[in-house]
């Protein structure tokens, strides 16, 4: 089986790398999108196997990227998990109402991360 | 993962998220500015806090989230900016940046500005509601991993399952849950709701489960559901304690936050790429390396018995063209604008008339100019310190500029330029100018000159370098902190740079650093003394001459002078002063330099042979650092030369020539 592929939208490269360097040890394979509306597009060009998205982001903000990702049904089945800041019940119930599959505080721990992706792909 | 590399990337996106900040700053300063202004400076403070939380910057991480709760309320239209809000967000960025450059060092240290504007910015976080949740929303989550363990049996659980049409919609999938809860588990699928086909809703959720896990504690288990939450109906039922059922969960609130209004698209941003700088130096040195393998090509052809081969000349012509061409675009990778330094020195300028309690204007012009980012990064401290001494040296006091016809605020302008081949930086204010009689005075007090010397305008203000020298009579503790203009001199020597200085009363003083476009090649002319062949970097050279022989004119055995064109200049024999033999060759030929105090010497060399695009080579990473010599260079012929460093030469002339009796000149 191919390694899982994942996309990685932030507008910080930081976060960026390091969420593309975590997830690239655990056998993951990553690409990144530096706002929603890139993400949006990169979601377009392959199959991912889950969507990790920063919220506030320039252009469209990580709340569009859901949304924009459900929008398809044929979508529906890819998790897309929320990595942000914040962490409020609001947030959460905003997110998991737009179709978020599931969420991560940043700073997040790598160990989390991972375990989070296998967990929302299936995969190991 | 390298928490390093990690670092670094973090740095270099702050240094990046600092400027959108202040050019966001800027914009509301001068007017010129809507929501999405806001928004942009709003998303960059935010950025750096995301991050600086990953590293455990916490003093970063606490002012960048009051920072951004103000600017969150900005953004809401529930603080308008007046002057007072314009001057705590300018002030905060400025704590803020300076907060970034103190983790590179240590992150558990703030500026002193740190608790004032904390506290300020706590001011107008606070009164209104949002912010208050959103402090609580950031919470230390951040941080402490949660230290409380509390010992949980494992028992038997069946837990029932029952997903809602939205726990699919969510790219949930119930065997991932079933599989995250390891190989104990059973799990029964009840399909009985499934309607008739006619009926199907693929849109629908119509299965259930139970199932049973072994050898689990209840959070273990609750955590495999964690998503779900709300998703899907949930219950717990332990084994061993049927009676204790698990309440239906709370369906949430629904009041959903001020959602992050989808911006208006903002400029695209340019595209780079990102290198690590090593590469760009590999790159620069193979480069190097290029150029003077094709000069030991042309150099074996030349030597070759074989009459010229027009075809391998041109051929060669063509590898020298090119190889330059792929220099020049490697020099061009590591060219960035100065835009970032000349914000950060915005900055300076800023805390400087608040220090000074004068009213400072600060203008600059060829932000976009481009240099080496090494060259960037070292001209820093160098022109922060000229920037505290303009303002507080150069413009007058506010009362005396009152009774001026100049206006009341003080202009202090940094510009950049490329000019023939170098950078030309220029710190100028409009100022009272120099204070020549005072300078004089000081530099004879101090014994820096004798007190009987005739000095020129200029040669007066470039007394400023020596060391030891500060003007201010009252030492402030701005400007005046022990580190003179000397410190700046060696600090822009030390790139390979000059900075010289002029002046004119009630007017306004100019400094300006001239400095080359790299630090890697330069242009030199190849010669040879007492047989050893060396490189005089052209950037000092102003003519060479091989002069009738009545134009060396010997005035002491020690003291010889060339006439040039009516007017003498003092000879310095290269071979005695390297320590290369004794007789000086004073027949020439010469090659006029420029001292940094605009005065001109005659280098007596054996031989010049041609001008040349040389690699420098570092001797101080080597060998070690010799006085007169700035670094070393690889010849076409395999042969190391060593590149001299003029003004140096012609410092240690002077101490040499002060060291010997001295005679009574005699024309």
């Amino acid at each position: 089986m191919s390694a899982p592929v994942v996309l990685a939208i932030d507008d910080s490269r930081t976060m960026r790398q390091m969420v593309s360097q975590a997830l690239s040890n655990a056998g993951f394979e990553v690409e990144t999108a530096e706002d929603g509306v890139q993400g949006v597009a990169a979601f377009g060009t392959r199959r991912f196997d889950a969507v990790i998205t920063d919220i506030n982001m320039p252009n469209l903000d990580g709340f569009g990227v859901i949304e924009a990702i459900r929008s398809a049904r044929s979508n529906r089945r890819v998790p897309v998990l929320v990595l942000t800041t914040e962490s409020s019940e609001e947030f959460r119930a905003k997110a998991r109402n737009l179709g978020a599959t599931g969420w991560l505080v940043k700073p997040f721990d790598e160990t989390g991360l991972v375990d989070t992706l296998r967990l929302v792909t299936g995969r190991n | 993962m390298s928490m390093d590399t990690l670092k670094a990337t973090f740095f270099a996106e702050c240094e990046e998220l600092v400027e959108a900040m202040t050019e966001g700053l800027s914009q509301i300063a001068t007017d010129d500015w809507d929501s999405e202004t806001v928004n942009a400076i709003f998303r960059a403070v935010h950025s750096i806090k995301g991050a600086a939380g990953a590293f455990g910057f916490e003093k970063l991480v606490e002012f960048a989230h009051k920072f951004e709760t103000v600017l969150d309320r900005i953004r809401n239209n529930e603080l308008a900016i007046d002057a007072d809000v314009l001057r705590i967000i300018t002030r905060a960025s400025d704590v803020l940046a300076e907060l970034v450059e103190l983790a590179q060092v240590d992150p558990n240290e703030t500026p002193a500005a740190y608790d004032p504007v904390l506290s300020e910015l706590a001011n107008h976080a606070d009164s209104g509601e949002t912010a208050a949740s959103s402090d609580d929303l950031f919470a230390p989550v951040a941080f402490a991993p949660l230290a409380l363990v509390i010992e949980e049996s494992v028992a038997e659980f069946t837990v029932e399952f029952e997903p809602s049409a939205a726990f699919y919609r969510n790219g949930h999938e119930p065997e991932r849950i079933f599989a995250s809860l390891g190989d104990a588990v059973q799990v029964t699928c009840d399909t009985s709701r499934i309607p008739d086909l006619a009926e199907l809703d693929p849109d629908q959720s119509y299965l259930a489960w139970s199932i049973e896990v072994h050898g689990k504690t209840r959070t273990e288990i609750e955590k495999a559901f964690e998503y779900v939450d709300g998703l899907a109906s949930i219950e717990f039922i332990e084994k061993e304690e049927p009676a204790e059922i698990e309440p239906p969960k709370a369906v949430e609130k629904p009041a959903p936050p001020p959602a992050p209004k989808a911006a208006a698209p903002r400029p695209a941003s340019t595209q780079t790429l990102r290198i690590d700088p090593e590469r760009v130096d590999r790159l620069i040195n193979t480069v190097g390396e290029l150029i003077i393998n094709q000069a030991v090509i042309a150099q074996k052809i030349a030597a070759g018995d074989r009459s010229p081969d027009t075809e391998v000349a041109s051929a060669l012509d063509d590898y020298r063209y090119l190889a330059r061409e792929i220099q020049e675009a490697v020099m061009s990778i590591r060219a960035q604008p100065v835009k970032s330094l000349f914000q950060r020195m915005a900055r300076v300028v800023r805390e400087a008339g608040e220090a000074t309690g004068k009213a400072v204007q600060f203008e600059t012009i060829g932000e976009t100019t481009e240099i080496d980012k090494t060259l960037i990064e070292r001209l820093a401290d160098p022109l922060t310190h000229m920037l505290r001494n303009a303002v507080d040296h150069g413009l007058e006091a506010p009362d005396a500029r009152a009774q001026t016809e100049k206006p009341q605020t003080g202009t202090v302008t940094l510009s950049a330029a490329h000019r023939s081949g170098h950078v030309v930086i220029e710190v100028a204010d409009d100022g009272a100018g120099l204070n020549r009689k005072r300078i004089l005075e000081k530099a004879v007090q101090k014994g820096l000159v004798p007190s009987d010397a005739v000095l020129s305008d200029s040669e007066i203000d470039n007394l400023l370098f020596m060391p030891g020298f500060s003007t201010a009579d009252q030492v402030t503790n701005l400007s005046g902190r022990g580190v003179g203009m000397d410190v700046v001199k060696t600090s822009i020597t030390s790139i390979g740079g000059r900075v010289s200085i002029s002046s004119e009363p009630s007017k306004g003083s100019v400094f300006t650093i001239l400095l080359p476009l790299t630090l890697a090649v330069l242009d030199g002319i190849v010669i040879s003394v007492a047989e050893e062949t060396m490189v005089v970097p052209i950037a000092n050279i102003m003519e060479t001459i091989r002069p009738e022989s009545d134009d060396v004119l010997e005035l002491t055995p020690s003291n010889w002078v060339l006439k040039v064109r009516g007017s003498y200049v003092p000879i310095i024999p290269l071979a005695p002063l390297l320590g290369l033999g004794r007789t000086a060759p004073n027949t020439g030929p010469f090659i006029l330099v420029e001292a940094e105090n605009a005065s001109v010497f005659a280098f007596a060399v054996n031989e010049i042979y041609d001008q040349r695009q040389i690699v420098i080579k570092s001797l101080e990473g080597n060998y070690g650092a010799i006085p007169g010599i700035s670094a070393a260079t690889i010849l076409g012929d395999g042969q190391i030369a060593l590149i001299l460093d003029p003004d140096a030469l012609i410092a240690l002339a002077a101490r040499e020539s002060a060291s010997k009796p001295r005679c009574v000149q005699e024309a």
